[in-house]
């Protein structure tokens, strides 16, 4: 933990421990004066106080003798109430001390003063009640001095043992005061004496620290002076290589410059030559957009002709339906007309004539025959050939849907050109713009690298600066190292 | 617009239709065979129109039951009833067929119908083209005639409704 605590917390930590065994010392001081001045309050505030009251219990007891001894030779009123004023003082003065007494020695006293007071005043006003005239004031004296005053003598007495009690009381107190001032006195000068100790050896042991510390960090320094020295030599080469390094990169980016310029160059032609291309790809989609509509066209009347050739295939099997029953008919009147022959034949001469007749009619129905398989052949091609037109056509008609489709492909395929085409454009200008700014760009990289080298040969300058501050930095810190430990020696 | 052989042919047919009523009867004519061409039993043969009764086709055949195998049956003809004989059997003849046309042969209560299987048309010859069949001929079938190129034995009807009557 010591360790881990900087100079200045070192420090803070021993001034604080002297300090606040000062401030220990101070309170000490403090708690004392104030011991001594409650303990010489009390000796004189309580015990002289009293000392004065008890003092003022044999003033008033002188008083109200003479204050008696006046009224017994004048026989004034005044003197009697003077007499009375005098002992109602003296009582209250005792009732105070009696309250204030804290000792049953002192209380003890007391009532024995209260006890020789009450016999005393007894005798006096038994002395006062008497009347007072010319003649009886020598016997009242007379009587005052046989009873009154060993009476009076006693209380003296009393009073004076109280008096002398609270004398001894007082000086005890001040003896007692005195003591604690001394005892005070005495823990100061052990509690200074402490803290000037604790302070040398604060110090003490500050200074053995810090010139270890201060020690290890100067051979640090030392250390580190003696690499930054070696780094600084090293950052000399480096900056010289790099200065090297920076006169190729400007010859690089010089023919990177121009190389730039040609590619802009370049990318406006290509722009130009995309832009010709996305016109001609427009003008083949509208084409080819055209030519879709034409096949539609043809599409359709495909379909037309497919209908109609279907439609003539069923007409022509009505045909032929209609054909057998003319071939049936033609059969039958053959057979009729044999028949017809045979029956004419039976019939004679006159049958003769019958029998050309029905032998024409046989040969019609023979010619209407041999027609009706004309018919039937003719008709068995023409279903032929519309069987062949219906396939050619469908196929065909599948040609040109497939030519459509494929019509409808190279449209969208020839739109996608014309996107393609123009995204080319697009992306053609924006390498002529961006190869323009990378122009741009490469020239400002050239003026900075130019800046970047004149950096580097200030660094190369100031690295051999830093060289020479590293060794100086070597040679104050062996001085600051060799001082350090001549002190720790010394 | 141009002809075509269909209207030619028509035209053709229009014209022989009215010279036949122009022209006057020929004697040759009168003196030509008619011939009827038919194929029985999967042979080719021709028969003298005026030695039968006439030509029909065969209607609905009543079998009947018979020793003679050639017997096919009994048919009814304009309210009568005929029987009708298979003539491939009546010429012993190899093939089967399916008959469908009958000719009608003699007369009165003698009458009887002889089925065959297919008509194939009518033919006029002069009488000289019928030949005398070569040796060894078949029965009834004594005289052959060259017909569309092929020789066609020809049928004599009296012969054979005689052997078939037993006269």
């Amino acid at each position: 933990m010591g360790r881990s605590l900087t100079y200045s917390q070192k420090l803070a930590l021993g001034f604080g421990a002297v300090v606040a065994v000062a401030l220990i010392v101070a309170a000490v001081a403090v708690l004392a004066l104030r011991e001594v001045v409650t303990r010489k309050d009390q000796v004189i505030d309580v015990a002289a106080q009293r000392l004065v009251h008890s003092e003022r219990l044999h003033s008033d007891s002188a008083r109200k003798a003479a204050e008696t001894r006046a009224y017994l030779m004048s026989g004034d009123p005044k003197y009697l109430a003077a007499v009375h004023a005098t002992r109602a003082r003296f009582r209250a003065n005792l009732d105070n001390l009696t309250r204030e007494v804290q000792t049953a020695e002192g209380a003890a006293l007391l009532k024995e003063v209260d006890r020789i007071e009450e016999l005393h005043d007894r005798a006096v006003e038994a002395i006062l009640a008497q009347p007072v005239t010319r003649e009886s004031m020598p016997l009242l004296a007379a009587r005052t001095e046989r009873e009154v005053r060993p009476l009076r003598d006693q209380l003296d007495q009393a009073i004076d043992a109280f008096v002398a009690r609270e004398d001894k009381l007082l000086q005890d107190g001040r003896a007692e005061s005195t003591e604690v001032a001394r005892s005070a006195s005495r823990w100061v000068l052990v509690l200074s004496g402490v803290g000037v100790l604790l302070a040398a050896l604060v110090a003490a042991l500050l200074a053995r620290t810090l010139a270890k510390q201060i020690s290890t960090a100067a051979r640090h320094v030392q250390t580190s002076s003696a690499e930054l020295q070696a780094a600084a030599g090293q950052q000399a080469t480096g900056a010289k290589q790099q200065a090297t390094a920076m006169a190729e990169i400007t010859t690089t980016i010089t023919e990177l410059l121009a190389t730039s310029r040609q590619i802009a160059e370049s990318a406006k032609r290509v722009a130009g030559i995309a832009a010709e291309t996305a016109t001609a790809a427009r003008a083949g989609d509208q084409t080819l957009q055209r030519s879709q509509d034409s096949v539609g066209s043809i599409r359709r009347q495909v379909e037309l002709i497919v209908n109609h050739m279907l439609e003539l295939g069923r007409k022509s099997q009505q045909i032929g339906s209609i054909l057998e029953i003319i071939d049936e008919l033609a059969e039958q009147t053959n057979i009729l007309a044999i028949n017809a022959t045979i029956e004419a034949a039976g019939a004679g001469e006159s049958g003769k004539r019958f029998a050309v007749v029905a032998e024409e009619i046989r040969k019609l129905a023979d010619r209407v025959g041999g027609s009706t398989k004309d018919i039937r052949a003719l008709i068995d091609e023409v279903r032929s050939a519309v069987n062949t037109t219906v396939m050619a056509t469908e196929s065909g008609s599948k040609a040109v849907e497939t030519g459509a489709r494929q019509f409808t492909e190279v449209t969208a395929v020839f739109g996608q050109i014309a996107r393609l085409v123009s995204t080319t454009t697009d992306a053609a200008r924006e390498i002529e713009l961006s190869t323009k700014q990378q122009t741009s760009a490469v020239e400002q990289v050239n003026s900075a690298i130019s800046n970047v080298a004149q950096a580097t040969r200030e660094a190369e300058a100031s690295s051999g600066q830093a060289l020479e501050t590293a060794s100086l930095l070597a040679t104050m810190s062996s001085d600051l190292a060799r001082l350090v430990q001549s002190r720790d020696a010394a | 617009m141009s002809s075509t052989p269909s209207d030619r042919g028509a035209a053709a047919l229009r014209e022989a239709f009215d010279a036949s009523f122009a022209a006057a009867p020929e004697d040759a004519r009168r003196e030509q065979v008619a011939l009827l061409r038919l194929r029985a039993g999967g042979e080719e043969l021709a028969l003298r129109v005026l030695e039968t009764g006439g030509l029909v086709a065969l209607g609905r055949l009543t079998p009947l039951p018979a020793r003679r195998p050639e017997v096919l049956g009994l048919t009814g003809l304009r309210g009568g009833l005929l029987p009708v004989l298979d003539l491939a059997r009546l010429l012993r003849l190899p093939g089967q067929g399916a008959p469908r046309w009958m000719v009608l042969a003699g007369s009165g209560e003698e009458r009887v119908g002889l089925a065959f299987d297919e008509f194939q048309g009518h033919a006029r010859v002069l009488p000289g083209e019928l030949h005398a069949a070569p040796a060894s001929p078949r029965l009834h079938l004594r005289e052959v005639v060259e017909l569309h190129g092929r020789p066609v034995p020809v049928l004599a009807i009296p012969s054979l409704l005689h052997a078939v009557l037993g006269h």
